[in-house]
């Protein structure tokens, strides 16, 4: 079998974002791979290490400091990367899921035919999670989001599926197949010192996205982008009386 | 002079072979201090305000709190009456009062010492004097970074407001969620960036102190930000570290440096001190001026740091045995910390170094993101909880010089430990890490399970810990200071001249030694 797994390079999850010239400030900025993302390739590597899978691919699609975020995945255990190279922003302000879910649409139909996609849930810049389902709409294929488990069935996956209402488990028959990973899948493992030196062996194809023939063109316009409004200081009151005051009369939250 | 070597762990012990009554014990020992009376609490009342939140009696269960130390190895009884000035004025006329009523007091900020430095002793009677709401950072130069705070400031809100404008403090500690800036100069806190950073002392631009008898002292703090004043002694230098017996310092003008923009990190683990060794000199030599921090971790510690499950961990030590032969008390770990100001360049100084390394470790790991980076120096400020959660910790901050730290251990564990009658329900542990740049070991046992000191190991660790550790040239506070845990030491360290000039200073500055009595000096 061989799995697709999607690897995005977002602000790291740790920063503060801050808005600058009326957009989302990138200059200076640490970035790394997406948790859900790193999720999906451990989950990959694991697939492939209970000789499930034989060859894990990690698909990236940005500017060249992708091929670091490439380099994580290859660290953890992948064995090749493909990098869609291009100066859009992908943090929705230029490249969009649609166009995203088309450029993997291209390299999985055209290019690699895995058996199975992995991607991450969501990016937590854009935070949309629609790569997954439209790319599963454009293969016209089966899709199981917010995956908490992935087992092999028959020739296809048994898939927990993370619901606000509890856990369904889906059967996913036929395959290729689209999973997204939600947080609680895996634990993704460390990068070690000597899988980071194999790593710079393993092969890296760069494609440049303008050359595969897709609208990349937002659909969407972006009309604004600002921090949210800072948060109210709160104040200490002198009794119960005065809390019972404010409570009634300014939060408006007693009758 | 005979050597008193008598720790606060063998003083403790003493006072519970000998139970006599309180107030028997307290009137047997030299008083030079009056009984606090109604009238003075009135008047602290009156300075405070008459604000009830800021003066509180013994009675009051914060007051029990805040005469216990962190360790839980200093508590003793509760202060007569806790002080909350909120600011310097206060604190002069509070201190003004002591002194003229000879009232005993013990300054105290995050209480997160290791030597019991900022909790009352039951022969004195202290006032404690909490440092807490003096906790303003009055301004940031945003273009120079000099910052300029009150010394109740949480090390870590300092910390996160100067990073909003891209500038550090120079100094970082595992307890920074709860140390204030104050203690931290009181105390000449280090932390593990002293190489990169430098001293504490040394990034202190102004000071506010205020004098037991309540003058305040002014060292380029409210009037000026200079960064070279050379008019006079360096008066202010002699309040940092003087762990609060000289005078209260109530606020400090700091050097920061800039916020690096790249931090990297790196798990490796060794097979023996050799390679560590050998890792430390070429991690100098290819990290060069991007190497910020070094810390060691033996097998012990980060055994027990895996066990208490709270993290995890980048590396086992069950698997590095199973694949590799490793020298007695291995494998070894080493967190590697590089603060730089360009990504790109530091990952090209780590690749070299990781290639001329490579032989000299059995594996390693290389954090990806900022959340593995916080997460290697989560494990590694995890230690001193870890063991303090699994029974009474003999702890030992000592400077040794690098070479020897393994070999120092080895001689503690055979001559000292390993003699040590134990069986299964009485185990006992030996876990150390330090700054291997400073050479500085935290050499820890713990009695696992048992929560008091015990007689045997006391004395199998004193005073030859002391004595194998000064042989060797090291000092036997490192970092942690002298409080009343080690101020006992002193005549083995030090000469009469510099006793006695010590001495005259603390004479000068505090004749009526209402400062934290009974620490940082020893006992005539």
């Amino acid at each position: 079998m061989k799995i697709l797994v999607g690897v995005k390079r977002v602000v790291d999850y740790a920063v503060k974002v801050r808005v600058a010239q009326g957009t989302v400030e990138l200059a200076n900025v640490k970035q790394s791979m997406n948790p859900f993302c790193e999720i999906a390739v451990e989950e990959a590597v694991r697939l492939k290490e209970s000789n499930i899978a034989k060859e894990v691919i990690a698909l990236s699609i940005g500017p060249k400091q992708c091929t670091e975020t490439l380099r994580t995945a290859l660290a953890m255990g992948c064995d090749r990367g493909i990098h869609i190279q291009t100066d859009l922003r992908t943090d929705y302000m230029e490249l969009q899921p649609l166009a995203i879910a088309k450029l993997f649409q291209q390299i999985v139909a055209e290019k690699e035919k895995p058996d199975l996609i992995l991607l991450g849930k969501q990016g937590i810049d854009s935070d949309c999670g629609q790569v997954g389902p439209m790319l599963a709409g454009l293969l016209q294929c089966p899709q199981v989001t917010f995956a908490a488990k992935v087992e092999s069935k028959d020739n296809g996956f048994l898939v927990e599926r993370e619901t606000d209402a509890g856990t369904e488990s889906i059967h996913i028959q036929t395959l290729p197949a689209v999973i997204t990973c939600d947080l609680r899948l895996n634990e993704p493992r460390y990068a070690t010192l000597p899988n980071i030196m194999k790593a710079k062996k393993k092969p890296v194809e760069t494609i440049l996205a303008e050359t595969m023939g897709i609208d990349l063109t937002p659909r969407n316009p972006v009309l604004q982008v600002m921090e949210p409004p800072p948060r109210k200081d709160g104040i200490k009151v002198a009794d119960v009386d005065a809390l019972i005051d404010k409570l009634r009369n300014e939060a408006k939250v007693l009758a | 002079m005979a050597s008193i070597f008598f720790s606060s762990s063998r003083r403790k012990m003493l006072a519970c072979s000998r139970p006599l009554p309180f107030l028997f014990t307290r009137r047997r020992l030299h008083q030079p201090y009056n009984s606090l009376t109604e009238s003075d609490v009135q008047i602290f009342s009156e300075i405070l305000g008459h604000n009830p939140s800021l003066l509180l009696q013994a009675s009051d269960p914060i007051v029990h709190a805040a005469s216990t130390d962190w360790t839980g190895h200093y508590w003793q009884a509760p202060a007569r009456l806790l002080l909350r000035p909120q600011t310097t004025a206060q604190i002069s006329a509070l201190l003004a009062h002591c002194h003229q009523r000879r009232l005993p007091v013990v300054p105290q900020g995050g209480k997160t010492g290791l030597v019991g430095g900022s909790v009352p002793t039951v022969a004195h009677e202290e006032i404690i004097l909490q440092l807490q709401y003096l906790n303003q950072i009055t301004a940031l130069d945003p273009v120079l970074g000099i910052v300029t705070c009150q010394a109740g400031v949480v090390l870590e809100n300092l910390q996160d407001y100067c990073a909003n404008h891209s500038w550090l403090v120079p100094l970082d500690l595992g307890a920074k969620g709860t140390c204030q800036i104050g203690g931290n100069l009181a105390t000449n806190a280090e932390g593990p960036y002293f190489r990169k950073y430098g001293c504490l002392a040394g990034n202190v631009l102004g000071l506010e102190v205020v004098l037991a008898d309540g003058r305040i002292l002014d060292y380029n703090y409210r009037l000026s930000n200079n960064m070279k004043d050379n008019t006079g002694y360096k008066w202010h230098q002699l309040f940092l570290g003087s762990e609060g017996t000289l005078g209260i310092i109530t606020g400090v003008t700091l050097a920061c440096a800039p916020l690096p923009r790249s931090k990297q990190a790196a798990f490796v683990a060794c097979s023996s001190y050799d390679q560590v060794l050998l890792v430390l000199q070429k991690a100098k030599q290819y990290l060069g001026e991007i190497l910020a921090a070094m810390e060691f971790m033996d097998a012990a510690i980060w055994k027990l740091v895996e066990a208490s499950g709270r993290h995890q961990m980048p590396l086992s030590v069950e698997t590095i045995l199973s694949e590799s032969a490793v020298q007695e008390g291995g494998p070894f770990f080493l967190l590697i910390d590089t603060h730089g100001s360009n990504a790109n360049h530091d990952q090209e100084k780590w690749q070299t170094f990781l290639e001329a390394v490579q032989d000299d470790i059995l594996n390693g790991v290389l954090a990806q993101d900022i959340k593995q980076y916080q997460s290697f120096w989560q494990i590694r400020e995890s230690a001193n909880p870890t063991v303090a959660q699994l029974g009474y910790t003999y702890k030992y901050d000592v400077s040794l010089p690098i070479a020897q730290f393994q070999d120092w251990i080895q001689e503690m564990r055979l001559e000292r430990l390993g003699p040590l009658a134990r069986n299964e329900s009485s185990s006992l542990v030996n876990a150390n890490w330090g700054h291997i740049l400073d050479g500085n070991l935290h050499f820890n046992v713990t009695t696992i399970g048992k929560r008091e000191v015990q007689k045997d190991v006391l004395d199998a660790l004193e005073p030859y810990l002391f004595h194998s550790i000064l042989k060797r040239g090291g000092s036997i506070s490192a970092e942690h200071g002298l409080g009343q845990a080690k101020n006992h030491l002193l005549p083995s360290v030090h000469d009469e001249h510099t006793l006695d000039l010590m001495r005259s200073l603390k004479a000068l500055l505090d004749p009526r030694m209402i400062l934290n009595p009974g620490k940082f000096l020893p006992a005539k």
